[in-house]
């Protein structure tokens, strides 16, 4: 059922709102070789990315977090020695721990060992270098598309309760459940239709999920960018 | 993290304790560790007898500097059958022997003819511990096979760290030269004279790019993907692009590629740089290893595809040295070069097909190799040779 919707959405595109609103995300590169990806910078701009902000190290997770980024492109090495012993990879955790639905995309060597390999799965993509610009710019767009178009972060909210079940079967009381199964019901109608109440519907889906704690953080920090105030 | 004469040292130390159960030695004619080994005393009793004899000593760097590489079975100077292995490391030749048992026929012959002083000595110990013929029986040869893997482990292991390192961090620069290359083509205006040279640079940094993740692949045991990277990959244009970079290569030879397009269209999820390491490594090969075409008649690389249901079969079929039935799981092993290949005249490190292996089962696929003889041509054997490589077309619980 999941798949089919996704196939529709993928036949459908990206309206010009949405599209407009990916070009526009902040979106930060962290490279500790910055200096030598000017012409990939260039590039992201001549693909239409404009709000780009270039870093060559973490000073601090926090200061990463309070910016609010929509998407932080990632490198794993020599970007973070200073406050991380586990360097990028340790950022990358650190920023999951604290915010799950924060979008990362790591771009860093080919091959990793098993440990790395592990915690580097944290990330939301993982591209090898070198990478061009177009490759880049195509993986922003998988990555906000879910937090830009709202039908996209519906779905994304469908596969993630698929994911916690088990916990809503479990810590959910009776009529929360209930709540939750009418509220899945319609947004997938509102997918098949591309009905635009659809984003109202996940925020009520997010205020049940509150209660499962962190695990359900996830579907709320994706709603959250949807809730206009 | 210690260094390489660190890691020599605690190797030297490994080796002292092994020499106590073990009527073992090491050797190594290029690197610096012999003169720790000889030196310290790491060889059997019977050698350190004949320390003081020069001519004998002489005869022994000789013999044991012209050892054949691998696990062997010979007669040392002094008529004792040894077990070694002879192995290639990173910073030079080593080799382990163990004693197995002794000729004494040659034994008493090497003896008879040492000078007086030195047979007096040797007879002397010998009579007080019969030391030469307390030889231990093995018939294992995983000792021989564990120490030498150890050897080559830690003297390797230690450089791939560091190569490793340096490998991630030429990317970044590679990545940089990429993007300006593409940055600076989009400026320069229709002259061709421009256009050539920025070609010429973008293939030289490709291939440069391409050889930077051999190693990085190389110096990994073993590949750990993880689904974030897989993406949509059509492995059909993939193949197209490669084969373009070869142009020039299969002109002068006068190859072309027959490429079916039966089941091309279909991509598969896979990490796309690797995928692509992998069928240029297959498509290269191809070429290097097919013979040279006529005008007339050019020779054929014929790339098909076959849907098995869960996998994508891509077979790369060419006309080339015969590969033996019994290589054919040895031709994915590092640094083998098929008996056939004529390696002289061509180039290569024997290091494609495993990186190649190491890919595809890390994509959870599988390569085979199959060689039909057909004809001989300047005594030199030929075979249709079929590379065939399954992938999986979804990538473990990836879903893109």
């Amino acid at each position: 059922m999941l798949n089919k919707i996704e196939e529709n959405l993928i036949k459908r595109g990206f309206t010009p709102n949405v599209r407009n609103a990916i070009k526009n995300s902040k979106i930060c590169i962290i490279d500790d070789g910055i200096q030598d990806l000017k012409s990939l910078i260039k590039g992201l701009k001549a693909e239409g990315f404009s709000n780009l902000v270039e870093k060559k190290k973490v000073n601090s997770v926090n200061e990463l977090l309070q910016e609010d980024y929509d998407l932080i492109i990632l490198d794993i090495t020599g970007v973070a020695k200073e406050i991380s012993a586990e360097d990028g990879i340790g950022v990358l955790s650190e920023l999951k721990r604290h915010n799950p639905a924060l979008q990362v995309l790591v771009v860093s060597g080919s091959s990793f060992s098993p440990e790395l390999s592990q915690k580097l799965s944290q990330a939301d993509l993982i591209r090898n270098k070198p990478v061009l610009p177009s490759d880049l710019s195509a993986d922003v767009e998988e990555l906000l598309k879910f937090r830009k178009d709202e039908y996209w972060a519906a779905l994304s909210i469908l596969k993630e309760l698929r994911h916690l079940q088990p916990d809503i079967l479990e810590k959910l009381k009776f009529f929360e459940k209930i709540k939750l199964r009418i509220l899945q019901f319609r947004i997938t109608k509102n997918l098949e239709t591309f009905d635009s109440s659809i984003a109202n519907k996940f925020i009520k889906i997010a205020d049940i999920v509150t209660k499962l704690g962190t695990i359900g953080l996830r579907v709320v920090k994706i709603s959250q960018g949807f809730i206009h105030p | 993290m210690i260094d390489l004469k660190g890691t020599k040292i605690l190797f030297t130390a490994y080796a002292h304790y092994y020499s106590q159960f073990y009527n073992c030695g090491f050797y190594s004619d290029d690197l610096d560790i012999p003169n720790y080994l000889w030196i310290s005393g790491i060889k059997p009793e019977s050698c350190k007898l004949l320390d003081d004899n020069m001519k004998i000593n002489q005869q022994c760097h000789k013999f044991y500097s012209n050892l054949d590489i691998g696990i062997k079975e010979t007669i040392c100077p002094l008529g004792v059958t040894i077990r070694y292995n002879r192995v290639k490391t990173a910073s030079g030749t080593f080799t382990m022997m163990m004693q197995k048992e002794y000729n004494q026929e040659i034994t008493k012959n090497v003896v008879s003819k040492l000078p007086r002083k030195t047979k007096k000595a040797l007879k002397k110990k010998l009579h007080n511990g019969d030391i030469i013929f307390n030889i231990t029986n093995i018939n294992d040869d995983t000792i021989i096979d564990n120490f030498s893997n150890v050897v080559e482990t830690v003297l390797a292991g230690r450089l791939s760290e560091s190569m490793r390192a340096i490998t991630h961090e030429m990317l970044t620069p590679i990545q940089g030269v990429i993007n300006d290359i593409k940055l600076l083509k989009s400026q320069v205006d229709e002259n061709k004279e421009s256009l050539d040279t920025i070609k010429i640079l973008e293939q030289n940094i490709g291939q440069i790019s391409r050889l930077s993740k051999n190693i990085s692949i190389l110096l990994n045991p073993q590949l750990n993907i993880t689904v974030q990277s897989a993406r949509k990959v059509y492995i059909h244009s993939e193949i197209k692009n490669i084969w373009e970079r070869y142009t020039s290569a299969t002109e002068g030879k006068k190859i072309i590629l027959d490429h079916k397009k039966n089941k091309g269209g279909l991509y598969i999820e896979a990490v796309p740089d690797q995928i692509g390491i992998l069928f240029n490594i297959l498509l290269e090969n191809a070429i290097k290893y097919s013979f040279e075409g006529f005008d007339n008649k050019p020779t054929k690389i014929i790339v098909s595809y076959k849907d098995l249901k869960n996998f994508l079969e891509v077979t790369i079929e060419t006309l080339g040295c015969l590969i033996e039935v019994f290589e054919y799981e040895r031709v994915f092993e590092l640094g083998y070069r098929g008996i056939n290949s004529n390696e002289r005249f061509r180039n290569g490190t024997g290091s494609g097909l495993y990186i190649a292996k190491n890919i595809v089962t890390s994509h959870g696929g599988e390569i085979l190799v199959s060689s039909q003889k057909i004809e001989m041509e300047n005594n030199a054997p030929l075979g249709i040779n079929k590379f065939s490589v399954k992938l999986p077309y979804r990538f473990k619980n990836c879903s893109i």
